[in-house]
């Protein structure tokens, strides 16, 4: 009966000995990854990739009829008129490209001599950056009107309502000339990108 | 070895998930109308101007004549205001009062006279061209309207037809009148 139980002890031993030989592990690794895509998004003023806004500035003529003194003296500190919009940039400097058209009597019509039926001035965009200071990007029309202004933020745009104000100021005409009656209107031209 | 081949795959397959977002970078674009306008409106540089006519009456010649209305006091004569509008509807017109004798106020006496009238034209230079309006003293209200679109220049007031009701001797004394010229920005 010793016998036979310690040859059956043995036999298990051998089969558990040769499976404990083969034993091996694996180790797996598993890379997770994302990327954010460079964009910039319209918060407020438009929605998806336009936004849209107008700056009335009223009567333009003071009451000897030459160009109101009120807009040709106003500057980027004292604009003649502004508008804010709210765009999210996710980028480090976003590139602006700033234009705009003539202020012109519409429709048009020839001015005889002594008249205008045309407003030069300075349109703006200032950029509320998320260093807290803010940086002016500006357009100033002319009878030619040169090319685009085109000008990388130096650092991201904040992060906050309005961050974007475009202003019209500096309005001017040729000295002394007589603005002729009617509507007059301008387009400023904008676009941001993440660059 | 199998299960470290299918974890390989998986990784490399979140790789291609994150290099597809970035090709949807966006850029976005503003309009700003910038609006204004300008009133029609007319304004006097000089909006006043007094012509003394002195002596009015014939004071040599025909002795018939001494002592009625010269007219060569008044036709010979021209008054010059200056102005503008900045509307293309604007339009210019002339009302004209007699000339009165201010200090014989009663009826005149048979054969003598106490008012002058007259034809009184205002002439303006848009670019266009002369524009003029006219008004006569012998019917009362004012002349008709032209149209003188956008100008600024002077406006010479000028003077005919000048003449007494009956051509009678012109009493004695001060005479007045006036010729008002209103420029209206638009009808």
């Amino acid at each position: 009966m010793n016998k036979t139980i310690l040859i059956g002890a043995a036999a298990l031993l051998g089969l558990a000995i040769a499976p404990a030989a083969m034993a091996q592990t694996v180790t797996g690794t598993v890379n997770v990854t994302g990327s954010v895509a460079a964009k910039c998004v319209v918060i407020t003023g438009g929605s998806g990739g336009t936004f849209s806004g107008s700056i009335p500035l009223g009567e333009l003529a003071q009451a000897d009829g030459t160009l109101s003194t009120t807009l040709s003296g106003s500057t980027n500190a004292s604009p003649g008129g502004s508008t804010q919009f709210r765009v999210n940039c996710n980028s480090a400097a976003p590139k602006v490209t700033l234009s705009s058209t003539r202020l012109a009597l519409t429709p048009s019509a020839s001015a005889p001599t002594g008249y205008t039926g045309v407003i030069d001035y300075t349109a703006a965009l200032d950029a509320a950056l998320a260093n807290s200071t803010t940086q002016t990007v500006s357009y100033v029309t002319a009878a030619a009107l040169p090319a685009a202004t085109v000008q990388n933020l130096s650092t991201s745009l904040a992060n906050s309502a309005g961050n974007l104000t475009v202003k019209a100021y500096a309005l001017n005409t040729a000295s002394g000339a007589l603005l002729m009656a009617g509507n007059y209107a301008s387009t400023i031209s904008i676009t941001i990108e993440p660059s | 070895m199998r299960s470290a081949l299918l974890l390989t795959a998986a990784a490399a397959s979140f790789t291609l998930v994150a290099a597809g977002g970035q090709a949807q970078a966006q850029s976005v674009t503003g309009t700003v109308q910038v609006n204004g306008t300008v009133a029609n409106r007319c304004l006097f540089v000089t909006d006043n101007v007094v012509l003394d006519l002195g002596e009015l009456s014939l004071q040599t010649g025909d002795v018939a004549a001494i002592g009625r209305l010269d007219q060569a006091k008044l036709t010979s004569r021209t008054a010059t205001l200056n102005g503008w509008c900045n509307g293309v509807s604007a339009t210019m017109a002339v009302e004209a009062q007699p000339i009165f004798n201010t200090s014989f106020t009663a009826t005149a006496p048979t054969g003598f006279e106490r008012r002058i009238d007259y034809t009184a034209t205002a002439s303006a230079a848009p670019a266009s061209g002369s524009v003029s309006a006219s008004d006569t003293t012998v019917t009362s209200g004012g002349g008709s309207a032209s149209t003188t679109g956008i100008f600024a220049s002077d406006i010479v007031v000028s003077f005919a037809d000048a003449a007494t009701p009956a051509g009678g001797r012109l009493i004695s004394g001060s005479y007045s009148g006036s010729v008002a010229v209103t420029l209206a920005p638009a009808t």
